[in-house]
């Protein structure tokens, strides 16, 4: 250290750089000690995941909650790598918003809960790659008569007659929605959304603007939907009405029945090969 | 919104609970309890689609609409097949039994309509035209058309098939060797391995014994004026 009398002493830039350094240690003190207690938490995990894997696979209820705690530390359990530093649960906040930065850093960095041995040891990915097929088909097949549109429930009993058929462990609503959230890389408009109080998983690029929303709501309460309907409960005048069924009629969204007293519109039956 | 509420309880109760109770949205319930029984008929094994009014109504949407000829050329071909229906007519008085018509949600097809759906079902090969009905294609709603322009055949099995069978009962009667005529092999006279054979179209029990006079196991025969007369069988 070279030491300097008077005014040199106070020399900004050396001090700053030692200051910096100690800085540095502090930081990587407590980067290392999260490190390890990371580390110990993986192995708890790794451990856990391993001794109730049946049950993780075979119990939907008990995957959601292992999921749910996995997301929470910043892991994915589908890829069991890190989830991006955003995605991070607030959950892991220590208070200190550096500390919290640091964290996310070692999250990040570390790639806890090492890759293959633990999918192997949960083989959920599997599951949850092999939902996403299954999803991805039955939206096709069933798409010239639903238009792209599919209650979350009325899915996950089809996928689940399926898979009582021909092979596959029981999936949950909540399987659904995390396998559906994994297609969104696909950018071909798989999503779940939410429409009045049911949540419909959506295959079709095409999104429901807010007069169709309305539309699919009735159905939901009434079961069927027609224009002095729209115009009389809700006030809408009749060219919007006749434009808006027309426009759903066209994608697909509605089944006409004409044999009522007058034009009547449903939702599409629940069909597609089981 | 009291104008309104009326407009919406009438056209609920419009909707009839029964069919609405299988896979199709929910409804306002209305009092129906019991099994529906629609002309005598029991509508039980028809799947969930025949209880959705729109069933019953051609779609506008093309996609929609090729979906549905599908599925009510499988229904039809089924409920042939479970009882024995060798013909279906694109006629308004076929439209008004069941399975094309519905009495517990009080629809019914259109006859243009069922019309487009045997069609559809005789170029997937699973029916085929009687009598040339086809040409009727364009020449107007299916009203007022000559006897026979409207029949269908149902192929709900095939010609090997139905000759399998003949060739079954065959061998089980020891018919071997004998002639019989066509009206013999399914009149039911010929005890119970003749069952399957029992009021046979004319057309199908000739094709079957085409495919078996392929196999070389049937010979038709011919009286003076070209009529078929019997058959032998080897």
């Amino acid at each position: 250290m070279n030491r300097r009398a008077g005014l040199a002493a106070f020399d900004k830039d050396i001090s700053d750089a030692r200051f910096k350094s100690l800085g540095q240690d502090i930081v990587k003190q407590q980067y290392d000690e999260l490190l390890a207690q990371f580390e110990t938490f993986q192995q708890a995990l790794a451990a856990f995941a391993q001794s109730h894997a049946e049950e993780i696979r075979a119990d939907p209820q008990f995957r959601q909650q292992f999921a749910t705690m996995c997301t929470a530390i910043g892991i994915d359990p589908l890829l069991s790598t890190a989830l991006p530093p955003a995605s991070v649960h607030t959950g892991l906040t220590t208070g200190s918003a550096r500390l919290d930065k640091t964290v996310r850093a070692v999250v990040k960095d570390k790639k806890l809960v090492g890759g293959k041995a633990w999918q192997d040891a949960l083989g959920i990915a599997d599951i949850y790659n092999e939902l996403a097929v299954q999803v991805i088909e039955h939206c096709r097949r069933s798409r010239a008569s639903d238009g792209g549109m599919i209650a979350a429930t009325d899915l996950t009993a089809k996928l689940n007659a399926r898979r009582a058929k021909f092979g596959g462990v029981a999936i949950s609503e909540d399987d659904i929605e995390r396998a559906v959230a994994r297609l969104k890389v696909l950018e071909s408009g798989f999503e779940v959304i939410q429409v009045g109080s049911r949540r419909m998983v959506r295959s079709v690029p095409r999104e429901l603007d807010g007069d169709e929303a309305t539309v699919l709501e009735t159905c939901e309460i009434v079961g069927l939907v027609s224009r002095s309907m729209l115009v009389l409960n809700l006030g809408w005048d009749t060219g919007r009405a006749a434009q808006v069924l027309d426009d759903m009629v066209g994608a697909g969204l509605l089944w006409v029945d004409g044999q009522g007293r007058e034009v009547e519109y449903w939702q599409p039956p629940s069909v597609g090969a089981s | 919104m009291n104008g309104g509420s009326g407009a919406v309880e009438s056209s609920a109760a419009a909707v009839n609970t029964r069919a609405l109770s299988v896979e199709a949205p929910r409804s306002v319930p209305t009092p129906t309890s019991s099994p529906v029984k629609t002309d005598g008929e029991d509508v039980a094994d028809l799947p969930p689609l025949y209880h959705f009014p729109p069933f019953f109504t051609r779609q506008p949407n093309s996609e929609t609409l090729s979906g549905q000829l599908g599925s009510w050329g499988s229904l039809i071909l089924e409920w042939c097949r479970r009882r024995r229906v060798f013909v279906v007519s694109a006629t308004a008085e076929e439209c008004g039994k069941v399975p094309f018509r519905n009495t517990a949600i009080d629809r019914a097809l259109k006859p243009a309509f069922l019309r487009e759906i045997l069609e559809g079902m005789c170029s997937r090969g699973e029916a085929e035209w009687l009598d040339g009905g086809e040409k009727k294609k364009g020449s107007g709603r299916g009203a007022g058309s000559a006897a026979g322009q409207d029949r269908c055949l149902m192929l709900w099995r095939t010609a090997d098939a139905w000759a399998d069978m003949l060739d079954k009962h065959i061998d089980e009667s020891g018919a071997q060797g004998q002639v019989l005529t066509l009206y013999e092999l399914t009149d039911g006279s010929r005890g119970s391995s003749a069952n399957e054979l029992k009021d046979l179209d004319p057309l199908i029990l000739r094709r079957a014994i085409e495919v078996l006079a392929k196999r070389g196991k049937a010979h038709l025969m011919r009286g003076p004026d070209g009529e078929d007369s019997g058959v032998k069988f080897y």
